[in-house]
């Protein structure tokens, strides 16, 4: 699904430039769960933003389901995070003047799939993820974890083929925590979606059935996780 | 992104901070309102002007005989049947529309809520073409079977009658709507300037309009009533010509001077109208300048906005929006603000304008009955300065919306 070569990225800073990533090459599975551990600065999501098309890289090839994210034009890019993509985010980026249904159903706003027939299936992602009772409700009533819920929703309301987290429990406490990555691990599995998350600690190790380190923009390690995940790639 | 879909989003953003877009719209609509309001007032004073003062319109041209003064005496001819007939000729000319003087002295006498007036007037006869397009509704300038002769009545006179009513009497204003239908006496042979000779005939007169467009000696009857109670036939003063429009009104002109004749309203008019597009240029300058403030102020709120949200736009465009999708949306919301603004500006500048001109028209001394219409918006006009107030949101708008277009994803996203 996907196919990652030579991969290289750099960022200017002032005169200089940065090399956030460099030379990465690695190929991911469908239906694969992978955790992209390092610390902060390692270039986990620098990378996690190229695999969205969020950014195009300095060098290489990145291809993602046949697409080539490289030499994609901006609307074939956007037409890809839409449809193919959903995205989850540390800080959540939820639209805080809507409710949690209406941040749910905003991705639809930017394809062609009919809102009436999004908003029903909003609203059962929404039950999905134990947030049924709360739809209606600001976001910013919500906490932190039922507003990591509601981006979960929201990244699977195009029905994705690639789920791509950065840090999804980052600013979560353990327990909250743990839930939120139980029920992004059970949708994987339901959905049989190729899971790519961002971690810099050991929480999230015990989901994922593969583990690539980063370290200072280098992919230093490629292995199978210690401990298995429940969901067999 | 859907049009529908792109809308819907700007006015959930636009109704999210009413307030603020608000503010960003008040700006428009005051330079809407104040282009309205002048350009509606310049309108109705140039049309007043040329109506009242000149009794001309643009496509109406009154023509003389050429005048000659000798001294202090002013030579004044007269034109004849076959110059009427070489008018009708003229290419561009409608219709000829004859006016002529009764040479015997006439009186004038009306009773109005049980006070009779009496006065020495100047009778006319006029062709009823002339006169036909400001007459009461359903009444018409030929004679009836009834005996009474139709009249009407010039402006200026009913303005005198109206002043003179107002100030000294507690009797209804005089109004055009309510002389219509009234009946006046005329007394031809007589005279207050001494006594006359011959016999004194008899006139009953029905009002049946109010012109402009008649001379201010006195009232006007049909040509053919006139010409019974003159010996000789008549000749005439003057002639309107309804051209087929007012852009041949130079070339007809020329031709008239050829004939010995001239139009003395339309050179005055020329004045006018030169004076007026004078004043509409510093109008439109002005307007223009309040429009610029108002884009720069429309510029600068925008461009807060997206610096404002970023965050939000970074999050759509991973949600799959194209750059092309982020600058239709903000193009949308400045149309939307435009839109808004012209709207109210419209509506400022009509209650504004119609205000201010019935303020100078009483200060102008137009007669309760018959006020001047100083505030004339016309609807090509009106509607160009909503379009022009939408367009210069939408360029005001666009550099904001580009960059909102441009913005890194990854980046503000980081942040």
């Amino acid at each position: 699904m996907i196919q990652v070569r030579d991969l290289s990225l750099d960022h200017p800073s002032g005169p200089e430039r940065i090399q956030a990533l460099t030379g990465i090459n690695l190929d991911i599975a469908p239906g694969e769960c992978v955790v992209l551990l390092g610390p902060s600065g390692s270039g986990k999501t620098s990378l996690l933003n190229l695999l969205g098309g969020l950014e195009r890289p300095s060098r290489g090839t990145l291809r993602v389901g046949g697409l080539d994210l490289v030499g994609a034009s901006d609307l074939d890019l956007a037409r890809y995070r839409n449809r193919r993509v959903g995205f989850v985010f540390q800080s959540f980026h939820l639209d805080g003047r809507r409710t949690a249904l209406e941040n749910v159903i905003l991705p639809l706003y930017f394809g062609q799939a009919s809102l009436t027939r999004g908003r029903e299936r909003a609203t059962a992602l929404l039950q999905r993820v134990g947030m049924g009772d709360l739809c209606h409700r600001s976001v910013q009533r919500l906490s932190g974890g039922q507003r990591q819920r509601v981006a979960v929703a929201r990244a699977l309301i195009c029905q994705p083929e690639l789920l791509l987290a950065d840090e999804p429990v980052g600013h979560l406490d353990d327990a909250t925590a743990e839930s939120v990555m139980e029920l992004m691990i059970e949708l994987h599995r339901e959905q049989g979606l190729t899971l790519v998350a961002t971690a810099h600690d050991n929480r999230l190790l015990r989901h994922a059935g593969r583990v690539l380190e980063l370290s200072a923009g280098r992919l230093v390690a490629d292995r199978i996780a210690e401990a298995p995940s429940r969901h067999a790639s | 992104m859907r049009p529908e879909r792109l809308l819907r989003l700007a006015l959930g953003q636009t109704g999210s901070s009413p307030w603020r877009h608000l503010n960003l719209a008040t700006g428009v609509a005051l330079a809407v309102a104040t282009l309205v309001m002048l350009f509606g007032l310049a309108r109705g004073v140039e049309g007043a002007l040329r109506e009242r003062l000149l009794g001309t319109l643009p496509d109406r041209m009154k023509v003389q005989p050429a005048s000659f003064h000798v001294g202090p005496m002013q030579l004044v001819d007269s034109l004849d049947e076959p110059m009427i007939a070489r008018l009708k000729a003229l290419p561009g000319v409608r219709a000829v529309h004859r006016q002529a003087r009764l040479s015997r002295p006439v009186q004038l006498r009306a009773t109005y809520g049980e006070q009779s007036f009496w006065s020495d007037v100047v009778l006319e006869g006029a062709d009823p073409g002339l006169v036909e397009p400001q007459l009461a509704r359903g009444r018409s300038f030929e004679q009836g079977a009834e005996g009474t002769v139709p009249a009407v009545l010039p402006r200026v006179m009913m303005d005198v009658l109206a002043a003179g009513v107002s100030i000294h009497t507690n009797l209804p204003t005089i109004a055009p709507e309510m002389l219509a239908g009234r009946h006046f006496t005329l007394l031809v042979g007589q005279s207050s300037f001494g006594a006359a000779a011959g016999p004194v005939q008899q006139i009953r007169c029905v009002i049946v309009g109010i012109s402009d467009q008649v001379g201010l000696g006195g009232p006007s009857i049909p040509l053919d009533v006139l010409q019974g109670f003159s010996s000789t036939p008549l000749r005439y003063h003057a002639a309107t010509l309804d051209l087929d429009s007012a852009e041949r009104a130079p070339e007809i002109e020329a031709r008239l001077r050829e004939l010995g004749l001239e139009a003395p309203g339309m050179n005055l008019a020329r004045q006018i109208g030169a004076g007026i597009t004078w004043v509409r240029a510093v109008l439109a300058a002005f307007g223009m300048a309040l429009l610029l403030v108002a884009a720069m102020s429309l510029y600068a709120g925008l461009s807060l906005q997206v610096r404002e949200e970023e965050s939000t736009l970074g999050l759509y465009r991973a949600l799959g929006a194209s750059g092309r999708d982020l600058l239709a949306l903000y193009l949308v919301r400045a149309g939307l603000l435009g839109m808004a603004g012209s709207l109210m500006g419209l509506a400022m500048g009509l209650l504004a304008g119609a205000w201010v001109g019935r303020g100078i028209a009483s200060l102008a001394g137009g007669s309760p009955g018959s006020p001047l219409q100083l505030f004339q918006p016309d609807l090509l006009t009106t509607s160009g300065f909503l379009a022009f107030g939408i367009g210069t949101c939408l360029a005001a708008g666009f550099l904001p919306a580009r960059r909102a277009a441009r913005l890194s994803p990854a980046e503000v996203l980081r942040r």
